[in-house]
């Protein structure tokens, strides 16, 4: 599974990483721009991304706009083969207009920090990125 | 009536029955001796004969009396039944009459009234040329005018002065007699706001050449609610009357305590002067309106004030008594009973009572407190935020539990009013919420309102950490006085600037002790980073690394007024903060953000920067520690 992690916060995208290189190869970029190039080179490479994981508090782009403009690529560029990328927001600011704005502009999943490994394993079984098994536990 | 008639006819119905067996035994007895006579002839039968016919005749009396009766009881009833429609007709006059009277004195009561609110009206639309007049003369007279003339514009502003007073008179009384002005009770400072009344009418006594003698007794308490406005109308127009008659001597303007109890007290007011003094005959009449004890004296008002006193006294359900002889002089005196306080009032209360006094004050502009509404109900904010602002706080509305909780982080109140029954989470669940925050936002009073008010719902809102409930509808002693009770500093343990940062501060009733925080959960994040300690440790060290640059920027930005710098930086370092698990900071940053957001003042900004760079030096200090395997219960680190 391959994974960017967009966010400019140094102790965010460190424990993303952490927390993240779990489960496949993980990237990680600070602000919306370099997300944007990152994922569209992904494509042309015919690997893209299977998550990504998108600050809504971004220097110049916010993460809002950043779910848009990867949607937008998408829906312009698609091909039968290719899933459309899974989009995790992640912001402190649990109000529901934030919430709604980001499920409308395309994000699958919505994380308020702290980011632990509980909120982030359930937020991947619930995106359908990880199975969970109930044998395990 | 229809009684009486009813046992007459009972009697009559007797009386007959009697007499017809009188005529039937009668008849009986003469048609038995007439057949004895008849077949014998005996000479007793004569006798007997005489007899039946006494019988007989005797009857007929009987009947003859009867029937007179019967007649009479008729003549009677008759002589009723003529006189019931004319007494009815009386009756509906008397009645139609009374209806009348009524509506007269109603018609009497509502002319009263007009002729007041015309006075007040008139009064005040005759005030503003005057005013004109006034203000123009002045000028005129100040220009190079020859001497005639100067003496003219002298004249006119002289009696267009007087008339101004006249008016001015008339308004207040008309305002009072007319209730307009309700009794406003605050707590002031009895003793400022006796001398500042006596001060501000000494002058006249100066100028007069009178000595102007004030007393306050000792034992006078010093905090009272009362009406001031009122009692400086009273005092002032009692005392500029003594001045008013009074060519030389004294006036002297004196208080005492004649009855305290508890938290009451009964004082005297006087007044009493070495004036002309007036005869007996004439005590009460100094109270009519426009009466002029000595028409010489007019010039100095419309001879109102003495009314007007009068007026408000009584408003204060007291009354102003005297005594006064010719030559010697007048004293005046009233009693005023007053709730005593141990609160120090601030002075700008008291300015908040005297301009709600002038129906200007909807809004102050140092306000005794800021209370936060939170009800869904227009009708209740708009009531609770009348009588609030009328008393001097000033009021923020929410309608939701939501907000309530969002108005708390962001903006300071001395206390909240929260609605039970609200939508997005209600009363209860804001409190808690409210509870959960930093300390003094946490610790906010909190009075619930509910239309339900059982001793259970008020047992649940004390358990969900409010201070106190009361019940709608929403009165407006109630409320004050649990506003009042609440937002009264010290006493109750509001915690304003008593929480300090050592925690030493009061938790309200059924807040649970917070557990104490450490600056940093180093367990909780080891955690959260999947157990990998090393990045951990990496991660603090560059988190820390870059607190004294942030800091640095928030300031920089502060100064430069750049609040989305601020806003901006501060979340930037909450997420760190809180992937760090250091809540402490985190919650400082914040508020922080919230005030920067909500653009408040410098003030506030600048306590919010100050707190967060607390927190980020305790972080600080903490970090060796951490280091060092040190960090309280962070075993982990050193069994590393």
């Amino acid at each position: 599974m391959k994974i960017l992690v967009v966010d400019d916060d140094y102790v965010s995208q460190t424990k993303l990483k952490a927390l993240l290189s779990a489960f496949g190869d993980c990237d990680a970029v600070s602000d919306g721009e370099a997300a944007l190039v990152e994922f569209e080179m992904a494509h042309n490479e015919a690997e893209p991304y299977d998550l990504v994981t998108v600050d809504i508090n971004l220097p110049e782009m916010q993460g809002q706009e950043v779910v848009q403009r990867i949607r937008q690529w998408e829906d312009k560029n698609r091909t039968p083969s290719v899933k459309r990328t899974k989009v995790i927001m992640i912001t402190m600011m649990d109000d529901k207009k934030n919430i709604f704005s980001s499920f409308e502009k395309g994000c699958e999943w919505y994380l308020v920090k702290p980011i632990t490994p509980d909120n982030l394993a359930t937020a991947l079984v619930n995106i359908g990125l990880l199975e969970y098994d109930v044998s395990q536990s | 009536m229809d009684k009486r008639v009813e046992l007459d006819w009972e009697q009559h119905r007797r009386r007959a029955r009697f007499a017809h067996w009188a005529i039937l035994a009668g008849l009986v007895g003469l048609v038995v001796l007439l057949t004895m006579t008849l077949l014998d002839g005996d000479i007793p039968s004569t006798a007997a004969i005489s007899l039946v016919i006494g019988g007989a005749l005797y009857t007929l009396t009987l009947i003859h009396k009867q029937n007179r009766l019967t007649g009479q009881l008729n003549d009677e009833l008759s002589a009723l039944g003529s006189e019931t429609p004319q007494l009815r007709q009386t009756l509906a006059m008397s009645k139609k009459e009374t209806g009348e009277l009524k509506e007269a004195l109603d018609n009497a009561k509502e002319a009263a009234k007009a002729q007041k609110r015309m006075i007040g009206y008139v009064s005040h639309e005759i005030r503003s040329p005057i005013n004109a007049i006034v203000g123009y003369t002045e000028i005129l007279a100040k220009t190079n005018l020859d001497e005639e003339a100067s003496e003219h514009a002298e004249m006119i502003l002289h009696e267009s002065k007087i008339l101004l007073t006249l008016v001015d008179d008339l308004l207040e009384q008309a305002k009072y007699e007319s209730g307009h002005a309700a009794v406003v009770y605050a707590p002031m400072d009895f003793h400022a706001v006796f001398n500042n009344i006596t001060r501000s009418v000494a002058l006249k006594a100066k100028e007069k050449g009178l000595d102007f003698e004030t007393a306050i007794a000792e034992g006078t308490p010093r905090y009272v609610v009362g009406d001031a406005l009122r009692l400086r109308q009273i005092l002032t127009n009692i005392i500029q009357n003594a001045i008013k008659f009074t060519d030389q001597g004294a006036v002297k303007v004196a208080v005492e305590p004649l009855e305290q109890r508890e938290r009451q007290v009964t004082l005297r007011f006087s007044v009493e002067d070495t004036g002309v003094g007036m005869e007996k005959s004439q005590w009460e009449k100094i109270f009519d309106r426009f009466y002029q004890a000595d028409a010489e004296r007019r010039s100095l008002g419309a001879g109102l004030g003495m009314s007007i006193a009068k007026t408000l006294v009584e408003q204060l359900e007291s009354e102003i008594h005297l005594t006064s002889e010719v030559g010697q002089g007048s004293k005046f005196w009233f009693d005023i009973s007053l709730k005593i306080t141990n609160r120090k009032p601030n002075l700008n209360q008291s300015y908040a009572a005297l301009r709600a006094h002038a129906d200007t004050a909807r809004k102050t502009d140092t306000p005794i407190g800021r209370v936060l509404v939170a009800d869904d109900s227009p009708d209740s904010q708009i009531i609770t935020r009348h009588h609030l602002e009328n008393a001097g706080y000033s009021v923020k509305t929410v309608a939701d539990g939501q907000s309530a909780v969002a108005a708390c982080q962001v903006e300071r109140f001395n206390l909240v009013l929260m609605d039970m029954e609200m939508p997005k989470a209600n009363g209860i669940e804001a409190t808690r919420q409210i509870r959960a925050l930093k300390p003094p936002q946490g610790s906010i009073p909190i009075i619930a309102m509910s239309a339900y008010a059982s001793d259970d719902v008020k047992k649940a809102c004390l358990d969900a950490g409010m201070n106190d409930a009361m019940s709608k509808p929403i009165r407006h002693r109630s409320l004050l006085r649990l506003v009042r009770l609440w937002t009264a500093p010290g006493d109750k343990g509001l915690p304003r600037k008593k929480t300090d940062a050592k925690g030493k501060g009061t938790l309200p009733p059924g807040a649970t002790r917070p557990e104490i925080l450490l600056p940093l959960d180093y367990k909780q994040a080891v955690g959260e980073f999947g157990g990998n300690r090393e990045l951990v440790n990496t991660v603090i060290h560059e988190f820390v690394g870059r607190l004294e640059g942030q800091l640095a920027s928030l300031k920089t930005a502060y100064r430069a007024d750049d609040l989305e710098t601020i806003w901006r930086e501060a979340h930037k370092i909450r997420g760190g903060a809180i992937n760090l698990v250091a809540y402490p900071l985190a919650t400082a940053l914040k508020h922080l953000e919230m005030i920067a957001k909500n653009g408040s003042e410098k003030e506030k900004l600048a306590d919010a920067i100050g707190e967060a760079e607390k927190e980020m030096n305790k972080l600080i200090s903490y970090y060796p520690l951490i280091q060092k395997g040190k960090g309280g219960a962070h075993e982990d680190l050193s069994s590393r």
